[in-house]
């Protein structure tokens, strides 16, 4: 029986400043127009389940105040809302808050001269074209993962951002996470020698799919659901309930399955923790999946398997059949982590208190929505910055490129973003925007 | 996961539970009432329901379903009666008539159905003889029987009766959650139709029947598959002795028919297709319906061979719950594809014939073996099959659904000879996106002139597709033509499209086409950005030669702009293509009157690493507004490095008083040990300003810093300042600390000992176990206490086996009114060995009640894994009641506070502590603590403890 449970991840951040008095709003004259509050003004697009946790933790943020919400399904947009209103109407000990409000046309909210920054939580397929718009209002970014669904999407997004100068992070919330922020720490700080091997397990199958049976006739789209500007910028395919909401994930119409679902979480901290998150990888190898036969409504992998290998020499294994989670091993030990929980190979190496000059993401504060906002109070860099989180979603395009290409190796120009040889895999690669939708360069 | 902490009085406090008749071991219950089946589950039977009966009744048929339980309620017994219901009405076979009424039984009743089904009955007394006489004349008139699972555990007292139904229950030796294997005994017989020639798994409980049944009396359908090894028992489980194990079976009784099955005491049997089929067609035998043999078993001339379980051992449950439905045992995944191999599979005309008729929402096997075959191929092997699928996508009758999914076949093709039918397709509204993106992939000229064709005469709505698809492929060679679309396109979207491609095309020639665009007009901004990233492509691909002309167009585009997002990318374009010439005329910019613009320039510039730029911002550092002056100490502090360190100094001592605290952080990241005399002096200034100094001091690099930290720490005076720069080093873990932490935790002053004990506790090793010890004449307030345990158990967790700690505790713990003796015995308990076990437990063998309780509450006060396993066997094992109780508390209150559980072994612990749980409260505060634990596990748990109460909502 092992007696270290006591031992808490001390959250060894000596980084305690309470944010809001570091730098006053005021002095980075942020709050907007005419507007009193030295609040941070924010639109929020796209309120589904994930929209509607992420704005949580925006109403949890005393300097962040919701002005308008988005959605083109009238319901979650009623939701949203009603949440907003009853939030700071409790706030302010009020019986009612009107100030938020009500919009199915996410460039109505980028128009607003009064809005900060805003969160855009829509599906994969619309992330670049709201970012995008978003950054070439001025607009400050909190973009779900994974960045894009495809590469030239992210990469517009990256150059949209830096152009414009503002702060965008991407939704990988796990980089504030203490178990994945110590993992990446005790690998950087040779607490595990020299590394000899990475895996990371990503789920397998569609996680929530529901019941559906071939044939399915396509159905109407309900009244209050704009379908058309849903589908944006994606080749026209009809609506059907049960591939709306969440469960777009598993159609590569829209998204690439669990393993861009994922790639943004336990790959991401695994490139952070070997250093190459700021760069693509030069070549996919060993790549392998499954996909589903007969379904008629999702066609993305169930299982698969592959290598990302990087310029320096690092390889990242990624496989369904690993357990879900990271796990790094080097010659002096190993680490595992997963949501909630880290495991080390030695009570030693448990017992390994991260010195304060060691921390890299651990600066700060702590959740990633907060970050986000301190980011933009600071003007500096976010935990997941856009350019980052473009070339960790490039990993999971590729390998689904390789898959449906029929290739068990695929090699990356990570300076020039072209695939090498392999004019199939570069096909799966394009993404074409259905008129009158377009992708600013 | 949150832990959630039991305080000690929420065990008075909570509700008594209200545990009613739990659904599944209530007895004797007529009437008993069922929760509803949720819509999901609902859901799931109507899913497996087959699509038609085998046979057309010959006429209507009524069918009693019997669901009366005078002894054991099983909790599926509503999904049976759901399934029952819903496979007559589906199939139109039967009406079913639901009910636990004897009156049935009454003759004139019972003659006006055609069977009866007895649903997991139980125990029916059946006592009435003229209903005994009406159901054995009922059958034997012509009518049938059918018994479902328990409908063998009835008629105590009526052998007739047990003898109709063909069997007797005697245990079940293989229960609900077991994984069984079972076999067709005659895989050809109509009745075992549903499960195609094939055995299977299942997760079910299955009975061992003895009394009546004999193979020489019934023809046996399933039975146990006995040569798998998970299907064995223990003898003494075993009553029979000839290994056979029906389960289900079918009879002749005079002109009447009995069909039974054992199977249906889990609910999600009713959720497998296969097995809704099977019962189905044991209700149409015995209705009368479907003619079936029913020679009994040992009777046949020859026996037939069984069909075994597989050795894949998928349930047929799991296969229901996540397979496309299908009445067969579904087929397996297709195979990951290998590298272009030349492939084997059936050639692609074979799945053309049905994929041309394919639709929206219908299955898609034949899109997904074409993919796959494709994506087995060799590029020449493509190209040679590629024409078929340009027939197809080119013939007027494919419907468009089948188009679009061939046109994303064509990704794998892609020759040039598939233009023309691609072109073609384009033209279709529908398809448009799709034919732009596989003529996007094709390297070929004639691709560039197709799509420049539909970016003219596509209808006008998808124009803009065609247009956006020339930028993806960067197709240089319609600069030209894009350029002319840009002036001249009457739609905005069109001109907008082009001028976008040309910016993504980002040649020295794209770019030349953008700037001699006119910068006015509804166009100008569309323009004026695509300009701007037409030359940040082009600078960050092609630099040297054409720096020059970029400079120009970004200055130009500087002088003429008002758009502040322009500003500030033509200021950066012209940063990158000029350097150092570029940095004086836009130092003025950090002045801007706009925020954004002179955030974003004082950002780049410090950014840039030119020497001109960093000694320019330097220069007029303190005359930047404060907000500007914060962009430069950020992209200090992000970038870190120390060519930046002369701006932090200027921040740190000219600065803006508001921005000072980010520029200390920002030494920490830049600085080195040169710096540290710049930080110290801060610790004593304002709150704001000491924490950064205090977290910039933490972030210097390791090395010389620490030498000159230990060095001021040893010179400080007062010991508030000694304990300031403690702190520091404690956080840096700088071990040589130690001495002065242990020496400072002697102090008079609280704060002062507080923080000494807390470096104590960040640098304490094994070592230092004897020295910690010793300080507990030190411990005065919560504070001290608080860290030195921190400290004395992160010593003893790293204690080799069989050190001296034991001992040193031991000698604590003898003196007279040992201080701190609760923190001792916890310390016992991380302390790695068996030695320290041995320990505890003979202390909790104390003679002395007072002394067992003291150390009870010691162990609950631990809070760790082995105070945990004690407090768990304390519980299990002590006599006392008093003392069962509190080791209970304590082992609760342990349970809630460690992290690093799963949901699954934190469910485990409470399911442990289940039966140790006497009092309601207690209970009570079991059940509020699952409650907060997320998944299935704890959902199991609350059905199974608490199936009255409502299921917990889930959290956000």
């Amino acid at each position: 029986m092992k007696r270290r449970s006591f031992i808490k991840l001390m959250a060894a951040s000596s980084a305690t400043i309470a944010f809001p008095s570091l730098v006053r709003a005021q002095t980075l004259g942020l709050g907007g127009g005419t507007a009193p509050s030295n609040r941070i003004t924010f639109g929020c697009i796209g309120l589904g389940g994930q929209g509607m946790g992420d704005m949580g933790n925006i109403l949890g943020n005393p300097l962040a105040q919701i002005v308008a919400v988005c959605d083109v399904d009238q319901e979650h947009r009623q939701a949203a809302q009603k949440r907003v209103a009853e939030k700071y109407a409790k706030d302010t000990a009020s019986s009612a808050y009107k100030g938020c409000e009500e919009y199915v046309d996410m460039q109505q909210i980028i128009a607003r001269p009064d809005i900060d920054a805003v969160l855009i939580a829509t599906p994969d397929h619309w992330h670049s074209l709201a970012t995008v718009w978003a950054a070439n209002a001025g607009k400050h970014i909190y973009c779900e993962k994974p960045a894009a669904s495809s590469i030239p999407e992210s990469r517009a997004m990256a150059d949209a951002v830096r152009r414009a100068g503002v702060v965008c992070q991407i939704g990988s919330q796990q980089r504030s996470t203490g178990e994945f922020q110590r993992t990446i720490d005790l690998a950087r700080n040779g607490y595990l020698g020299k590394i000899t091997r990475v895996q990371v397990g990503l789920p397998s199958g569609m996680s929530a799919r529901g019941n559906h049976t071939a044939p399915l006739a396509p159905e109407t789209p309900p009244a209050g659901f704009d379908y058309d500007r849903w589908l944006g910028p994606v080749a026209y395919v009809p609506y059907y309930a049960a591939r709306c909401h969440w469960n777009w994930r598993w159609s590569f119409n829209f998204a690439g399955g669990q393993l861009t679902d994922w790639i943004g979480h336990h790959f991401d901290i695994a490139a952070v923790a070997m250093g190459v998150s700021t760069t693509g990888p030069v070549a996919i190898r060993n790549a392998t999946a499954e996909f589903p036969v007969g379904d008629p409504l999702f066609n993305t992998a169930t299982a698969y398997a592959f290598e990302a290998h990087y310029a320096n020499g690092v390889a990242i294994e990624v496989s369904t059949k690993n357990k879900g989670g990271l796990r790094i091993e080097g010659s002096d030990g190993w680490v595992f982590a997963t949501r909630g929980t880290i495991e080390h190979s030695s009570d030693a190496l448990r017992g390994v208190v991260i010195p304060s000059q060691s921390l890299t993401l651990g600066r700060g504060a702590k959740g990633h929505m907060d970050n986000f906002i301190d980011a933009i109070r600071t003007n500096s860099q976010p935990r997941c910055p856009i350019h980052e989180a473009h070339n960790v979603a490039s990993v999971a395009h590729l390998a689904n490129a390789a898959f449906r290409s029929g290739r068990s190796e695929l090699r990356w120009d990570p300076s020039t973003e072209t695939a090498i040889d392999a004019p199939d895999a570069a096909r799966f690669l394009l993404r074409t925007y259905r008129a009158p939708w377009d992708l600013h360069a | 996961m949150s832990a959630v902490r039991l305080r000690p009085s929420s065990f008075a406090l909570l509700l008594a539970l209200t545990v009613g008749a739990t659904a599944t071991t209530a007895l004797a219950e007529p009437g008993h009432v069922f929760p509803a089946l949720t819509p999901a589950e609902k859901a799931a039977i109507a899913d497996a329901l087959p699509a038609k009966a085998r046979v057309a009744p010959a006429k209507p048929r009524k069918l009693l379903v019997f669901y009366r339980t005078e002894g054991f309620v099983h909790g599926c017994i509503p999904y049976g009666n759901e399934a029952l219901r819903r496979l007559g009405e589906a199939s139109g076979a039967y009406t079913a008539v639901l009910s636990e009424d004897m009156a049935m039984f009454d003759p004139a009743t019972l003659a006006t159905f055609d069977a009866v089904v007895f649903q997991n009955t139980t125990k029916l007394a059946f006592a009435n003889p003229a209903q005994r006489k009406a159901l054995l004349d009922f059958v034997a008139s012509g009518k049938g029987v059918v018994g479902l699972h328990a409908a063998t555990d009835n008629f105590p007292t009526w052998p007739e009766g047990q003898a109709l139904i063909g069997g007797l229950f005697h245990g079940h030796p293989w229960t609900s959650g077991n994984l069984v294997a079972v076999k067709l005994d005659d895989p050809d017989h109509v009745l075992n139709t549903a499960f195609h020639h094939q055995g299977f798994w299942i997760k079910e409980e299955i009975y061992q029947i003895m009394g009546p049944y004999a193979r020489d009396h019934q023809r046996v359908l399933l039975s146990l598959d006995m040569s798998r090894p998970e299907n064995a028992r223990p003898a003494d489980k075993i009553a029979r002795t000839d290994n056979d194990f029906p389960i289900s079976w079918i009879k002749n009784e005079g002109a009447g028919r009995v069909f039974y099955s054992s199977l249906g005491h889990n609910k999600d049997i009713f959720n497998v297709p296969s097995i809704l089929q099977h019962f189905l067609d044991g209700i149409q035998f015995a209705l009368g319906d479907l003619p079936a043999d029913a020679v009994p078993s040992a009777r046949l001339p020859a026996a037939p061979a069984p069909a075994l379980a597989p050795d894949d051992k998928t349930t047929l449950q799991e296969l229901a719950a996540h397979s496309v439905k299908t009445t067969a045992v579904p087929a397996p995944l297709v195979p990951a594809a290998k590298l272009a191999a030349p492939s084997t599979a059936a050639p692609v005309t074979d799945s053309l014939a049905q994929l041309a008729r394919y639709d929206y929402g219908q299955d898609t096997s034949v899109i997904s073996s074409l993919e796959a075959t494709l994506r087995g191929q060799s590029s020449a092997e493509r190209a040679a099959g590629e024409p078929k699928l340009l027939a197809l996508i080119t013939a007027d009758g494919t419907p468009a659904a089948a188009k679009q999914a061939l046109i994303r076949c064509l990704l794998l093709t892609a020759t040039p000879a598939a233009v023309p039918a691609l072109e073609k397709s384009g033209m279709t509204e529908v398809l448009a996106a799709d034919a732009a993106r596989t003529l996007a992939g094709i390297a070929d000229p004639s691709a560039d002139v197709a799509l420049l064709r539909l970016a003219a005469n596509a209808p006008a709505a998808s124009r803009a597709t065609f247009i956006n698809a020339l930028g993806q492929r960067r197709s240089a060679s319609a600069t030209d033509a894009l350029a002319r679309i840009a002036k001249t396109a009457p739609s905005p979207a069109e001109a907008d499209a082009a001028v976008e491609a040309l910016a993504r095309i980002g040649t020295p020639a794209s770019l030349a086409a953008l700037a001699a665009l006119p910068l006015e007009g509804p166009q100008a901004e569309a323009r004026t950005r695509a300009l701007l990233a037409a030359a940040d492509t082009v600078i960050r691909r092609a630099p040297a030669a054409s720096r020059p002309a970029v400079a120009k167009m970004a200055r130009s585009v500087l002088s003429t702009t008002k758009l502040i997002p322009y500003r500030i990318e033509a200021a950066q374009i012209l940063l990158a293509a000029d350097g150092e010439n570029a940095v004086a005329e836009l130092l003025p910019l950090t002045r801007d009157p706009a925020l954004r613009i002179r955030q974003s320039i004082a950002r780049s510039l410090a950014l840039s690493g030119l020497p001109s730029a960093l000694t320019g911002l330097d220069a007029a550092f303190a005359s930047l507004p404060a907000d500007t002056q914060a962009a430069v100490v950020s992209a200090a502090y992000d970038s870190g490095t120390p060519a930046l360190m002369p701006l932090v100094k200027t921040a740190l001592s000219a600065g803006d008083v508001s921005i000072r605290p980010l520029a200390a952080r920002a030494d920490g990241r830049c600085g080195d040990e040169t710096t540290v005399d710049l930080l110290i002096p801060l610790l004593t200034a304002t709150p704001d300003l000491a924490a950064a100094a205090k977290e910039g001091l933490g972030l210097l690099p390791a090395g010389k810093a620490d030498i000159l930290l230990l060095d001021k720490l040893a010179r400080a005076d007062a010991p508030a300042a000694k304990v300031t720069i403690l702190a520091i080093l404690a956080g840096r873990q700088q071990r040589a600390a130690f001495p002065a932490a242990l020496t400072l935790c002697s102090q008079a002053d609280a704060t002062v000992r507080a923080s000494a004990f807390e470096a104590v506790a960040k640098l304490a090793r094994a070592e230092d176990f004897p020295l910690i010890l010793a300080l507990t004449p030190n411990l005065k307030k919560a504070a001290d206490r608080r860290e030195w345990r921190k400290a004395l158990f992160s010593a003893a967790s790293a204690q080799p086996k069989n050190s001296q700690a034991i001992a040193l505790i031991q000698t604590a713990l003898a003196q007279p009114d040992a201080p701190e003796s609760p923190v001792l015995i916890g310390a016992l308990t991380v302390l790695p060995g068996e030695e320290s076990t041995k320990v505890l437990r003979a202390l909790l063998a104390s003679p002395d009640a007072a002394v067992r309780k003291d150390i009870i509450r010691a162990l609950a006060a631990a809070r760790s894994e082995g105070a945990y396993a004690l407090l768990k066997e304390t519980a299990q094992n002590s006599k006392e009641s008093s003392e069962q109780t509190l080791a209970l508390r304590g082992y609760l209150e342990t349970l809630a506070a460690l992290d690093n559980l799963k949901p699954a072994q934190r469910v485990e612990g409470y399911r442990a502590a289940w039966p140790l749980a006497s009092r309601p409260e207690e209970k009570a505060a079991i059940l509020a603590a699952v409650k907060e634990i997320k998944g299935k596990d704890a959902e199991k748990f609350l059905k199974e403890f608490a199936p009255a109460e409502p299921k917990p909502t889930a959290k956000a």
